[in-house]
């Protein structure tokens, strides 16, 4: 059995359903992320697992015993806050300490843990400032060494870095994610980043309107989501009108362009569809040949705009009537295209994604 | 001086930003000689008179050894001191447990009923306030009967009655307790719902959130508005005169008839009470600044 | 299983308490002043409403509160601009000044003021002139705090720089554009300053008593002779004090970060 269950959670305030019957399970040293859009119910997840909300249905089992009905003091579970919630009537020292204190420990013992988890956060200097003297960024690291001092069998943060500015959210995701591997400790990260959830998780839950989308790794989530919701959530997305012409063939006529998909489509022949396609996923070719090859398509397009976004040049076209984005990796020898030349484009079949509705499953 | 200051280094014409700011002190003139002439004279005069002897104008020291040692002054300064810490006291514990219990409640109507209510009872006081408890605890008082009727409590016998201290003591919790709802809100309001998410998972139950948390951060407030009832139930008299005048002995009643009544007009000593009072409410706000030095330390 | 910040023990039943102490003698006074015997009688307000005296001393307590707020705004007003602008080391010495009346009590200052202008030079009392001072004094907190909160919400440096820049004198400057800016706490000073000058009594009875009387001091005289009265007066009162505060809390609602608090003792 996992180390953390979650089983058909189900929470509403009110009439709006919160969480919607909420299955996952967590292995031991496992850091999850829960990714979702503003409102979707991560916190309100995460608030039930640590005890601070009630949950209207559904169990939660830890280390294979029942904590549903545990009060939040008894759970052992460190939490990590956006706003810090550091008690400003004690030192760091005093923060960090003040689990370890509760349980009872003897003070030398409580000076010599809150020492080290002090320079596991490398912070040793502060250690006697109150929490109005110190950065924002040293604050979120001082709570996360205050949730781990008393060694929890859980960690769980909400949105930990969203209150610090772009520089510091990454140093101190790469920070997070080395302390979380070096203790092995299980943890369950809520963020609305995609590209923290990315980096720095074993899986990621994606979330909406309070229920589960997809569970995955990042690799799985990024290249093979399974909605159409994940899909477009996830990483930038074209989305290109289209019609079947050959469901059986997997053929599609995109602006005049007869293209191929992986595998037979379940569409009748002439429905009216949407191709998602990744920029990064489009390439500029020069080949002259037409058509369609084994393994990919080529479409004509026109340049409009070409724009420098660092390590990725980006290059909005239009294809027919439609707009469309590709990136493509910075380097001196590139040769940038002109706005208003005609270039050939080319993607490979498989990595195009047909969507119909919003929120069906992809077949 | 060795050292010249950046300024001097900078400003070229010293002298004149000098001047500049002396003439702005000008436009501070008309608030001062208001508050000359209608705060520090009074007091100067009231500090010099007590030191005075009223009818032969030379200098003594019997107004302060009459204001302290006859038993009816020390007992009128001595009730003064009761009647405040325990209005004061027992406002603030029961006012803060009033004003949390609203703050937390789900309706939001209670929240903003007790804060209205707070805001029109605390503003109700004085003369009108002193009839209103006539009318209800007085010897015909409508509560008074109704207690005596129903239940044999004769509110109104000899030993404890409205015009008696314990009777003095509920009418100005009448206007302590919505005056401390009022003051320990806007604190209240600043205890962060993460701080005690936070205590509990890491083990603390509600008592020890309060004990190391809550309580310590709203010390401040708690402490502020603790001698801010206490200044004003000690400086009281509009309600205690119109409720019991003569019945119950307090220093303000006392400097009253000192300088109003028919009787005994006697200003130095009732100077020297005045001076008296106000020494220990400097005293009062001295112990409060001296209490409140450790968590100075952490508040921003 | 509660969430764990929804705490509170016998929460509803110390409110309920509180709304019993406070409404309790509310509801006995109106009572007590509707009947006579086993009667439902209206004669205490009749015998009021007949009374000349009462129309005059409120209309004593009005004129007074007025002119009380009015003197109040011209010299707290231009005085805290100026140190905003130009003076912001003088702040800890009117702070001062403004924490005095608090820990002073009005009778205190009672004592000195009876001194100081009862002869001499200036010898005011007994005349309302001393009262519209000495309110100020006392009511002096309400009004600073008010101001000070108001224009330290307010960028007053660049707002008076700009207007100053298009070539705005300080009265201008402050007529146009600050005090149009500060209103909402302007307004809410005013009705705590009017609020606590309309119930003053220590003073009042002190300083002049019936040789202008003003309507605490007629609450005071007409309600120690006959019970009844007393009760009706202390209900009118109520009603004149709910009505200001509701006004100050609809005005304080409208200018946040504004206290609503004064004090009447
Ligand atoms: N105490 C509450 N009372 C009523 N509704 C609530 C409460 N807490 C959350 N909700 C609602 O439940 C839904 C989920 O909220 P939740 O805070 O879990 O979202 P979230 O995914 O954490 O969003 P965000 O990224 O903005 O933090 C929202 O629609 C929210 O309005
Ligand atoms: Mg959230």
């Amino acid at each position: 059995m996992s180390f953390l269950v979650l089983n058909q959670l189900k929470k509403a305030f009110g009439t709006a359903l919160a969480v919607d019957n909420f299955e996952l399970e967590v292995a031991k040293g496992e850091l999850v992320t829960f990714l979702g859009p503003s409102g979707c119910g991560k916190s309100t997840t995460l608030r039930i697992i640590a005890g601070f909300e009630t949950c209207d249905g559904g169990q939660i089992w830890m280390n294979q015993q029942e904590i549903t009905h545990l009060p939040a003091n008894r759970r052992k579970i460190g939490m990590v806050f956006q706003s810090y919630a550091l008690f400003p009537n004690m030192t760091v020292a005093e923060n960090i300490g003040f689990g370890l204190k509760l349980a009872k420990e003897k003070p030398p013992i409580i000076k010599k843990r809150v020492n080290e988890m002090l320079s596991l956060i490398r912070l040793e200097v502060l250690a006697q400032r109150y929490p109005h003297q110190i950065s924002g960024g040293q604050a979120q690291r001082v709570a996360l060494a205050r949730a781990l001092a008393p060694q929890p069998q859980l960690l769980l943060l909400d949105e930990p870095l969203s209150a610090l500015d772009a520089l510091i959210r990454r140093s101190l995701r790469a920070e997070i994610r080395q302390i979380q591997q070096q203790l092995g400790i299980t943890t369950i990260f809520v963020t609305h980043d995609q590209e923290e959830a990315l980096s720095l998780s074993d899986r990621i839950v994606v979330m909406n309107q309070g229920r589960i989308e997809q569970i995955g790794t990042p690799f799985e989530i990024y290249n093979y989501p399974t909605t159409n919701f994940v899909a477009s959530f996830i990483g930038t997305l074209n989305m290109l009108p289209a019609r079947v012409t050959n469901a059986a063939k997997g053929e599609i006529n995109l602006g005049g362009h007869t293209v191929r998909v992986a595998g037979p489509l379940s569409q009748s022949d002439n429905t009216e569809i949407t191709l998602a396609l990744r920029p990064e996923n489009l390439k500029i070719v020069e080949v002259e040949e037409e058509g369609l090859s084994a393994t990919e398509n080529f479409v004509h397009a026109k340049v409009k705009e070409v724009s420098l976004l660092g390590a990725v040049v980006r290059v909005r076209l239009s294809l027919a009537e439609v707009l469309l984005e590709l990136d493509m990796f910075n380097s001196r020898h590139l040769t940038l295209p002109v706005p208003g030349a005609e270039v050939k484009l080319s993607f490979p079949i498989d990595s195009g994604l047909i969507l119909t509705k919003p929120n069906t499953t992809i077949p | 001086m060795a050292v010249i200051s950046v300024e001097q280094k900078i400003n070229l014409k010293p002298k004149q930003g000098i001047v500049k700011k002396n003439l702005a002190w000008l436009g501070l003139l008309p608030f001062i000689l208001f508050c000359g002439a209608f705060e520090l004279l009074p007091m100067g005069f009231m500090l010099v008179g007590s030191f005075l002897d009223t009818k032969k104008g030379t200098f003594t020291l019997s107004n302060y050894q009459d204001a302290l040692t006859k038993p009816f002054y020390l007992n009128a300064f001595l009730n003064s001191i009761y009647v405040s810490l325990i209005t004061a006291g027992v406002g603030t514990i029961l006012g803060g447990l009033i004003a949390y219990s609203a703050l937390t409640s789900r309706r939001s109507w209670v929240r903003s009923g007790v804060i209205t209510l707070s805001n029109v009872t605390a503003n109700f006081a004085g003369v009108p306030l002193a009839f209103a408890f006539v009318a209800t605890l007085g010897s015909t008082g409508l509560v008074s009967v109704f207690l005596e009727k129903s239940m044999g409590i004769d509110f109104f016998s000899k030993e404890s009655n409205l015009y008696k201290f314990g009777g003095l003591c509920l009418v100005y919790i009448y206007f302590q307790l919505p005056l401390m709802v009022l003051l320990i809100t806007p604190a209240l309001k600043g205890l962060r719902r993460e701080w005690h998410e936070a205590a509990a998972s890491l083990g603390a139950s509600i008592w020890q959130y309060w004990r190391h948390i809550g309580l310590p951060v709203l010390f401040p407030a708690l402490a502020a508005s603790f001698v801010l009832l206490m200044a004003n139930a000690f400086g009281a008299y509009a309600t205690v005169y119109a409720l019991a005048q003569g019945y119950i002995n307090l220093t303000p009643i006392q400097i009253g008839f000192l300088i109003n009544g028919d009787v005994a007009l006697n200003t130095g000593l009732a100077n020297a009470l005045a001076t008296l009072m106000i020494v220990l409410m400097a005293g009062m706000l001295f112990a409060y600044q001296q209490l409140n030095k450790r968590s100075r330390r952490w508040i921003r | 299983m509660r969430k764990i910040t929804q705490f509170r023990p016998g929460g509803s039943l110390v409110l309920v308490l509180f709304a019993v102490y406070m409404l309790v003698p509310l509801l006995a006074t109106l009572n007590f002043s509707l009947t006579l015997g086993e009667n439902y009688t209206t004669v205490a307000y009749e015998k009021l409403l007949r009374n000349e005296a009462l129309f005059e001393a409120l209309w004593h307590s009005l004129l007074l509160a007025t002119l009380t707020v009015l003197g109040s705004l011209i010299l707290t007003l231009p005085t805290l601009y100026w140190v905003q602008l130009k003076l912001p080391q003088a702040k800890p010495l009117l702070e001062f000044f403004t924490l005095l009346p608090f820990i002073v009590p009005p009778i205190v200052m009672a004592l000195g003021l009876i001194r100081i202008y009862s002869s001499g030079p200036f010898p005011i009392t007994g005349t309302p002139q001393i009262l519209v001072f000495s309110y100020m004094m006392v009511s002096l907190p309400f009004m600073f705090r008010a101001i000070d909160n108001a224009l330290q919400s307010i960028d007053t440096h660049t707002l008076t720089e700009a207007a100053q820049s298009l070539g705005a004198g300080t009265f201008t400057t402050l007529r146009y554009i600050i005090i149009p800016n500060i209103l909402p706490g302007i307004v809410s000073g005013s009705l705590l300053v009017f609020s606590s000058a309309l119930a003053e009594f220590a003073l009042a009875n002190l300083l002049v008593g019936s040789a202008w009387t003003t309507f605490p001091v007629f609450v005071s005289n007409v309600g120690r002779a006959d019970g009844r009265q007393a009760a009706a007066l202390a209900v009118i009162s109520f009603v004149i004090t709910w009505l200001v505060s509701i006004t100050i809390l609809w005005s304080a609602n409208r200018a946040p970060g504004q206290n609503n608090i004064s004090l009447n003792r």
